[in-house]
C-alpha cells in the first residue's frame, strides 16, 4: 500500500497535478517546480541583486499553512508558541499611524489581533497569524516539512516571470491576486476588497503555476539571511501582507524581502512549507 | 520602522542601476551603513550599556528594562537608553533595504534606527513625548558633537521637533553628504503642513499620492536649496 502511495504520489506530480500528504489536511496541495536555472533579483536592490540562480526541484505548498492546520500540530504536540509564552503578539487597528503597531499580551495564533477582536470562528481556512519564525519552524519538524529558501520563494513566486510581479509590471492589477491595504493610511479601516485582516486562503487568483496568495494576506517566512543582516536574530519573510499598502510597505511583489526577529510575532506574518523529499 | 517604495523609484533605480558599476554599489554600501550610524549620548553611557546587556536577548525574547531599573536611572541616563535601545518589535516589511547609488538619494523617509527589527515602545514613546522640552535639549547638545545619528532624527521626527530646523541645517553644513537631514527637515515640514514647501515638485515626489517610504528625489544643489529655503521659512514662521 506504501509503495503504492509513493507510486500515486510520483504520477500525480509527472501529470503536475497536486499532492497531499498527511498533517496537510486541508487546501493540503504542493506544487512541483522543476529543477532549472531561473532568474531572481531587482536591479538597484543590493539584498537582492539580479542574477541566475541553479535550482534543484521541490514542492512548494499550494496555500499559507492555515490556521486548521496550526491547530492540529498544537493539539499532537502540546506546542506554546512564542506569543503564548512571552505575551507580546504586535497586532494592529485602524488609527495607527504608518508602521506603527501595538502589542497586545492577548494576541497569539488562538486570538490573531488579539483577544478582544475574536478568536479563530469561522477563520480555520485561513493562514495562521501571529507566530513567531521559530514557531513556524516547529510546525516544520512536526509535519516533516520545511520553509523554503529565499531563493525557492523567489523562484517558485516569480512562475518563470522576470518582472515586478508575476503578472507583469502594472501594479493596479494586485487587486486580482492579493489581499492588501488600499487605503492611503490605515487611519481607517479598509474592506475594499472584502478583507481588513486575513482572507481565507486561495480567495485571490493564483500565480501561474497555480500558488495562492504569494503576494498579501501574510508575510511568508523563508530560511536564509542576505547581505546586510547583522545579527542572528534576523529571519526574513516575503509576499507583503494584507497590511501592505502602495504607500507603506508595498512589499506584495517579487523582489523584496521583509525582516524582522526571530521571535516576533506580527498578526500579518505566516508561512507555508515545501517539502523536504525532493523529487 | 520604515519604509519602501516602488513604483515612481522603479523606472529611476533601473536607469541609474544599468550604468552602475561594483565600485557604485560600494560607496553606496559605505553610504548605507554610514547613515545607520546611531549617536551615542554621553550621559551614563557605559552604565547604560552595561544594563541593556544584562536584558537577555533569549528564547524569552525580553527586549526591556524592568520598569523598576528604568525609574531608577537619572533623566539624562533615560534619554541615552532610549536613544541607543528599542524595546519593541518592529514590523516585518519596514526595512529599508540597501539600494544602489543611496548616496545621491534624498528619500522621503529615514530608515529605522534600530536595525529594522525593533522600535521605541509605547514607554519609551511616552517618555520622549512626555519631557519634550528637556529631550530636544538633550538632543540639540548631542547634535553639536558630531554626525547627527539615526535616533537623534528618529526622535526628531517624533517630536515635531522645529525647534531644531537650525541646528538640523548647521549640521548639514557641517556634512553635507548627510542627505538624511535633508529628509527630516522635509519631514518636519510636511508634518507641519507647510503650505509652500506642500506646493513643491519636491513635496509631490516625496509625499504625494504615488509615494512610498522610499521614495526620493535626487540630492542636487537645487532641490537640496529648495529644501533649506522652506525650512528656514518654517523655522522663522514657527518662533513668531
Amino acid at each position: 500500500m506504501i509503495v503504492a502511495a509513493v507510486v500515486l504520489v510520483l504520477a500525480q506530480s509527472v501529470l503536475g497535478t497536486n499532492t497531499p500528504i498527511p498533517k496537510h489536511p486541508n487546501t493540503s496541495a504542493f506544487v512541483l517546480v522543476r529543477a532549472g536555472r531561473y532568474r531572481i533579483g531587482k536591479e538597484g536592490h543590493l539584498d537582492n541583486p539580479p542574477r541566475t540562480v541553479a535550482m534543484h526541484s521541490f514542492r512548494i505548498a499550494k496555500f499559507d499553512t492555515t490556521n486548521s492546520q496550526f491547530s492540529a500540530f498544537v493539539n499532537a504536540t502540546g506546542c506554546v508558541t512564542d506569543a503564548e509564552r512571552n505575551h507580546n503578539a504586535m497586532v494592529f487597528k485602524p488609527g495607527l499611524p504608518e508602521f506603527r503597531w501595538i502589542q497586545d499580551p492577548t494576541a497569539s495564533w488562538r486570538y490573531p489581533n488579539g483577544g478582544s477582536r475574536g478568536d479563530l470562528t469561522g477563520k480555520a481556512d485561513h493562514p495562521v497569524t501571529s507566530i513567531s519564525y521559530h514557531d513556524a519552524l516547529a510546525y516544520c519538524k512536526w509535519a516533516g516539512v520545511r520553509l523554503p529558501t529565499l531563493d525557492e520563494w523567489e523562484v517558485a513566486c516569480r512562475a518563470g516571470t522576470t518582472t515586478d510581479y508575476f503578472f507583469g509590471n502594472d501594479e493596479s492589477k494586485i487587486r486580482e491576486y492579493a489581499n492588501i491595504w488600499h487605503g492611503k493610511d490605515h487611519l481607517k479601516p479598509d474592506y475594499s476588497d472584502g478583507y481588513m485582516y486575513t482572507a481565507p486562503v486561495g480567495s485571490f487568483k493564483p500565480n501561474p503555476w497555480g500558488l495562492y496568495d504569494m503576494y498579501g494576506n501574510v508575510f511568508q517566512f523563508c530560511s536564509g539571511h542576505v547581505p546586510s543582516d547583522k545579527s542572528k536574530r534576523v529571519s526574513h519573510s516575503r509576499g507583503g501582507s494584507w497590511w501592505c499598502s502602495k504607500n507603506a510597505c508595498c512589499y506584495f511583489n517579487s523582489f523584496d524581502i521583509g525582516r524582522e526577529d526571530n521571535r516576533a510575532s506580527f498578526s500579518n506574518q505566516g508561512f507555508r512549507v515545501v517539502l523536504i523529499s525532493q523529487l | 520602522m520604515k519604509k519602501l517604495l516602488y513604483l515612481g523609484a522603479v523606472s529611476v533605480l533601473s536607469a541609474i542601476s544599468f550604468a552602475a558599476p561594483a565600485q557604485s554599489n560600494s560607496a553606496s554600501a559605505r553610504y548605507d551603513e554610514s547613515r545607520r550610524v546611531l549617536t551615542n549620548p554621553p550621559y551614563g553611557l557605559r552604565k547604560v550599556e552595561s544594563l541593556i546587556k544584562q536584558i537577555t536577548f533569549d528564547a524569552q525574547s525580553n527586549r526591556r528594562l524592568a520598569a523598576k531599573t528604568f525609574n531608577s536611572l537619572t533623566f539624562d541616563d533615560k534619554f541615552t537608553y532610549v536613544m541607543i535601545h528599542g524595546e519593541e518589535f518592529s514590523q516585518n516589511c519596514s526595512g529599508m533595504p540597501p539600494l544602489t547609488n543611496e548616496q545621491g538619494k534624498i528619500f522621503s523617509y529615514t530608515p529605522s534606527p534600530f536595525g529594522d527589527e525593533t522600535v521605541w515602545s509605547d514607554t519609551q514613546m511616552a517618555f520622549l513625548k512626555n519631557n519634550r522640552s528637556k529631550v530636544i535639549g538633550l538632543i540639540r547638545a548631542c547634535m553639536k558633537s558630531g554626525r547627527v545619528g539615526l535616533n537623534l532624527k528618529e526622535a526628531i521626527e517624533v517630536l515635531d521637533a522645529k525647534e531644531l530646523i537650525p541646528d538640523l541645517i548647521a549640521a548639514h553644513a557641517r556634512n553635507s553628504s548627510d542627505n538624511d537631514i535633508m529628509t527630516v527637515l522635509c519631514l518636519l515640514m510636511k508634518d507641519g503642513n507647510y503650505k509652500p514647501f506642500e506646493s513643491t515638485p519636491i513635496y509631490v515626489k516625496l509625499y504625494g499620492s504615488e509615494s512610498n517610504y522610499h521614495t526620493f528625489v535626487q540630492a542636487t544643489a537645487s532641490n537640496e536649496k529648495i529644501i533649506l529655503t522652506d525650512a528656514r521659512a518654517l523655522s522663522q514662521s514657527s518662533k513668531k
